[in-house]
């Protein structure tokens, strides 16, 4: 089987299965005798991230913060008391958990659309209510970033982003016109949405994969 | 942010490390150490820790804890969606906010560092705290399903540090402050400030309780709090100025969002 099709046929799987998963290796990674297992994990994920075809750069970025903090730790612990030994194991181990943490989650994330997680987390019987604003926010997330982008690529047109004066009033500006935005679209789109009969059911089906 | 000055940052920075060279006899190895962890251009996650930094009894201890405040969330939520079916959109865009708001980079002048606002002191000026806590849950889980950004196994520690701790700071610095007649800028301006260093401070306490190890509690805190403060010095200001900015601009063209958590339903369309 080519690593396409069986990335096509992983992406197919259902979300609840993939989250269950991944969050089970996560607390297998956490609660296992360190660093063993943690590390078993990663390489685990590590292996099954490229056999399904991911950049090794990508990869490469992941574990960056695990070595990064794996050093911290090691750091911290030496700064602290340079005379007692174990720092290096202590940030091995942390290393390591980040690493695990880094991998599995890359590899959730990569073969799983967010439509599909959000139908899962809806699956898993999360209240209604807060199914509906995730859902919501989920929908709203990307528009809003975009009208961000584009409020942003104005001001700088203007000179917004000229001096560290302008620079922060044109931040506070940005956020304050986003967040109007947001009000104004959700405003909108409650609205058509009760013109349409809708009375607060607003939830995408539960495993809803498009 | 263009423009913006590193050399104050600089100066602190070189004072903590001055400080902590004084403090406790460093050892080359850790010293080297210490230098190329500062010196490392890396990616700041500065408000999130990352999945895998908790062990599994403090991530399981943080996530029950703020259980009891996500369902007091839920319940304010049910209730207020009860009055109106327009207050769910609302949350939902607030929460969409917060997650764009903290995902805009700021270069924060230190060694090539980026990072961001967190938008939760905003946040909670506009619907409350309680409410704040569930927008922070649903925008910090959105990022780290779409962006691995945070963790799942760390999301209550993170909701603890963004949600609650700079949610209520927030909350009670702006309207303590508005009640002794500030002005609605310096009051935004402290409330985002000091939510800002209230997650920094909470986040930095979250790591020292699980990572101090063999080390006493204070010392890993002050040396996490020391080494946080050139990143999150110039950024709680700029957290504040963004949250000041917003704030006036909202009060220009939308003054009825800012008395939203205390309305019974959303304002009315014109």
């Amino acid at each position: 089987m080519s690593r396409a099709a069986l990335r096509e046929r992983m992406v197919g799987l259902d979300a609840r299965l993939k989250l269950g998963g991944a969050l089970f290796a996560l607390l297998v990674a956490l609660a296992g005798p360190a660093p063993y297992t943690a590390s078993a994990v990663a390489v685990l994920a590590l292996l099954a991230s490229l056999v399904v075809g991911e950049r090794a750069g990508v990869l490469l970025r992941r574990l960056g913060v695990a070595l990064f903090s794996g050093l911290a730790l090691w750091a911290l612990h030496g700064l602290l008391r340079p005379e007692a030994s174990g720092a290096w194991r202590l940030g091995l181990v942390l290393g390591t958990r980040v690493a695990a943490g880094a991998t599995v989650f890359g590899l959730l994330i990569a073969l799983t659309p967010p439509w599909a997680l959000v139908g899962a987390l809806r699956a898993w019987r999360v209240p209604a209510p807060l199914a509906e604003v995730i859902a919501l926010a989920v929908r709203y997330a990307t528009v809003l970033e975009r009208a961000a982008h584009t409020a942003r690529e104005a001001q700088i047109l203007r000179l917004g982003y000229r001096g560290v004066r302008r620079g922060v009033h044109s931040l506070g500006a940005l956020g304050g016109l986003t967040l109007v935005r947001a009000f104004d679209q959700a405003h909108a789109t409650a609205e058509a949405m009760a013109a349409r009969g809708c009375r607060g059911a607003h939830l995408p089906p539960s495993g809803d994969q498009s | 942010m263009p423009g913006f000055s590193g050399r104050g940052c600089g100066a602190v920075l070189r004072h903590c490390l001055q400080a902590c060279l004084q403090s406790a006899p460093l050892s080359p190895s850790a010293g080297l150490a210490a230098l190329v962890v500062l010196l490392l251009p890396h990616p700041a996650h500065a408000m999130h820790l990352a999945e895998g930094l908790l062990p599994f009894g403090w991530a399981a201890g943080w996530t029950l804890s703020v259980l009891p405040l996500l369902a007091l969330g839920v319940t304010r939520l049910r209730q207020r969606m009860a009055q109106s079916p327009l207050y769910s959109p609302f949350v939902a865009m607030l929460a969409a906010a917060v997650f764009v708001v903290s995902c805009m980079p700021v270069p924060v002048p230190i060694i090539g560092t980026c990072s961001h606002p967190c938008g939760t002191g905003l946040a909670a000026v506009l619907i409350g705290p309680v409410m704040t806590v569930l927008v922070t849950f649903v925008a910090l889980l959105l990022q780290a399903l779409f962006l691995a950004h945070g963790g799942l196994t760390t999301l209550g520690a993170d909701i603890w540090s963004m949600g609650v701790v700079g949610g209520f700071v927030g909350y009670g610095v702006f309207h303590a402050l508005r009640s002794v007649r500030a002005s609605l800028g310096v009051a935004a301006f402290a409330a985002g400030m000091l939510s800002d260093w209230a997650t920094y401070a909470m986040t930095s306490f979250e790591l020292a309780s699980a990572l101090h190890g063999a080390q006493p509690l204070g010392s890993t805190l002050g040396t996490l709090l020391l080494s946080f403060l050139p990143t999150q010095l110039p950024l709680g200001l700029l957290e504040g100025a963004f949250t000041a900015g917003a704030v006036v601009f909202i009060s220009r063209r939308r003054p009825a969002l800012l008395k939203f958590h205390a309305l019974p339903a959303a304002p009315a369309t014109p």
